[in-house]
């Protein structure tokens, strides 16, 4: 190749360190806020980190798109120099297209992920998400050329769910070959390609497969109805996992992993700082993210049809200004207080 | 995913925003069944994909010169991935380089614009987002636009140029 291909990033925060260590130098096993398409963009990984998460991912980016395409590249993923330890999530289904996402986004990111969860049928037909669980020689595969060319230089993980309830053999198997081909570390979502995610997530099988990985010093994280702390330690505590991820639980309250039950005022604050200073965020993005958190903060229905009947970014930094005592930075409390700050004047 | 923005009509997460309706297996347990790609060509990433119906779809593959052209490009024209620091958006001159300077005919970057807009308002440097709101309306008017696709964006300035004067 003519061009000169960047190294990945030399001074990263190594993701897998963490994740050996949390337990030792914290107490507690490591935080991760887990990838949601459209989401899990750079003002929420931000927000999060603000909230004692160790680790965090973007949504999942095709890897086929990526490779090929300037613009997907420009709305996919945009990140800064707070952003870190940051895991880029993949969705692909062959070696070449994921070895050149690799190449072009290595220099960025902390780690990789490969999505092998994503049930939704656009995906599966492709052969992406769900599916690579169901072809566990074309995923080890991936994970192995990922894994030969780069060595140590670049942590790779893979995000799966189970094959079975319970004692998934088939899913420990496959676990167990994707670690002898050098998968840093294996995060187990608890529930089948078709269990609905009102449906409890299965904790014997994320122990099975912790109990069975344990010839092979690659961590496991468990991912699935994590939305407090007690339950970080309960499901950590259940399964012997070194980290637990959440997604539906930070999303709505990204305070979470600092303790808070309920999102804190503040958070708030400093999402919506977030999105301001960086930009490029659909309005309706922003919108719902804070939909999201005040459901959580049990805002009136009143108040949620108000701030869900804004239909621009104006309108709703007004009506946020009309209701509640929003401050900004540099305004003393920013991004501090717990309680929900109406305005006497609005009610 | 790049469609992403255009599909944000129905954002919402529910529960099972992410499942699909299974297909049923025998004695009631949901068929875990999937077809495999069928790799083409290796080098290019060329493969074979399978539809529920059983109807087959190729995957174009990417020559080594195309994906040599997209990682120039990415390097020299993109350099990396967007980077958004604190305070990018704080100057002037940052603003009207952007103005001047991005393809208005793309959605994202009409959006980049506005993002602007909106910190200044936020921060409320009214006399700020006033000024920077003349100047999009009269960038607007020299491209050939759609008025229908943009009238959201037109209307969006209309109404905060009424509001920052009122300020
Ligand atoms: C809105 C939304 C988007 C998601 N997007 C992704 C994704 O891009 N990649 C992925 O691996 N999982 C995705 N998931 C699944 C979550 O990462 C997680 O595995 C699942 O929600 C279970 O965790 P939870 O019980 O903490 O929500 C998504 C989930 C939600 C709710």
């Amino acid at each position: 190749m003519s061009i000169k291909v960047l190294p990945p990033k030399c001074n990263r925060t190594d993701p897998l360190e963490i994740i050996r260590t949390r337990q030792r130098t914290h107490g507690r096993p490591a935080t991760i806020a887990g990838p949601m398409v459209r989401y899990s963009k750079l003002s929420f990984r931000q927000i999060c980190r603000d909230y004692n998460v160790d680790i965090v991912y973007t949504p999942m980016m095709l890897a086929r798109e990526y490779v090929r395409n300037s613009q997907a590249r420009i709305s996919d993923f945009s990140t800064n120099d707070l952003d870190t330890p940051t895991i880029i999530q993949v969705g692909t289904n062959n070696v070449t297209d994921l070895l050149r996402f690799i190449e072009m986004v290595a220099p960025y990111v902390d780690g990789v992920g490969i999505n092998c969860g994503c049930p939704i049928k656009e995906q599966l037909r492709e052969e992406i998400g769900c599916a690579l669980i169901y072809n566990e020689t074309l995923l080890v595969e991936m994970v192995k050329a990922v894994k030969d060319k780069y060595g140590d230089t670049l942590r790779l993980e893979t995000k799966i769910r189970i094959h079975e309830h319970t004692r998934p053999e088939r899913t420990l198997k496959m676990c167990q070959d994707l670690c002898e081909v050098g998968v840093d570390w294996i995060t187990v979502h608890g529930r089948l390609r078709t269990t609905r995610s009102s449906e409890p997530v299965d904790l014997d099988a994320i122990k099975y497969i912790v109990d069975g990985l344990k010839g092979y010093d690659v961590p496991v994280v468990a991912n699935g109805d994590c939305f407090t702390v007690a339950d970080m330690g309960r499901i950590a505590d259940y399964t012997g996992v070194q980290g637990v991820m959440s997604a539906r639980g930070i999303l709505s309250n990204p305070g979470l992993f600092d303790g808070y039950d309920i999102c804190p005022w503040g958070c708030v604050e400093k999402f919506i700082n977030y999105c301001m200073e960086f930009g490029g965020l659909p309005f309706q993005l922003i919108q719902h993210h804070i939909f999201c958190m005040f459901e959580n903060m049990r805002v009136s229905k009143d108040d949620i049809r108000q701030l869900m009947s804004t239909r621009n970014m104006f309108e709703l930094i007004d009506w946020i200004d009309s209701r509640f005592d929003l401050k900004r930075p540099g305004d003393k409390e920013f991004g501090t207080r717990e309680a929900i700050p109406y305005l006497e004047s609005s009610k | 995913m790049s469609e992403e923005i255009s599909n944000l009509k129905d954002l919402h997460i529910s529960n099972d925003e992410h499942q699909q309706p299974m297909t049923k297996g025998k004695n009631g347990i949901p068929n875990q069944s999937m077809t495999k790609p069928i790799t083409v060509d290796a080098n290019t990433g060329e493969v074979i994909v399978k539809k529920f119906t059983g109807k087959q779809r190729i995957r174009k593959g990417q020559s080594q010169e195309q994906y040599e052209a997209e990682l120039q490009h990415f390097y020299e024209v993109e350099k990396g991935p967007v980077r958004t620091n604190i305070g990018w958006m704080s100057s002037w001159e940052e603003f009207e380089r952007n103005l001047n300077g991005l393809d208005l005919e793309i959605k994202h970057n009409r959006l980049i614009l506005m993002s602007f807009l909106h910190r200044w308002y936020y921060l409320r440097d009214y006399a700020s987002c006033l000024k920077a709101c003349n100047e999009i309306q009269l960038k607007y008017k020299t491209l050939n636009y759609d008025e229908k696709k943009m009238k959201r964006e037109i209307n969006e300035i209309n109404y905060i140029i009424e509001k920052c004067s009122n300020k």
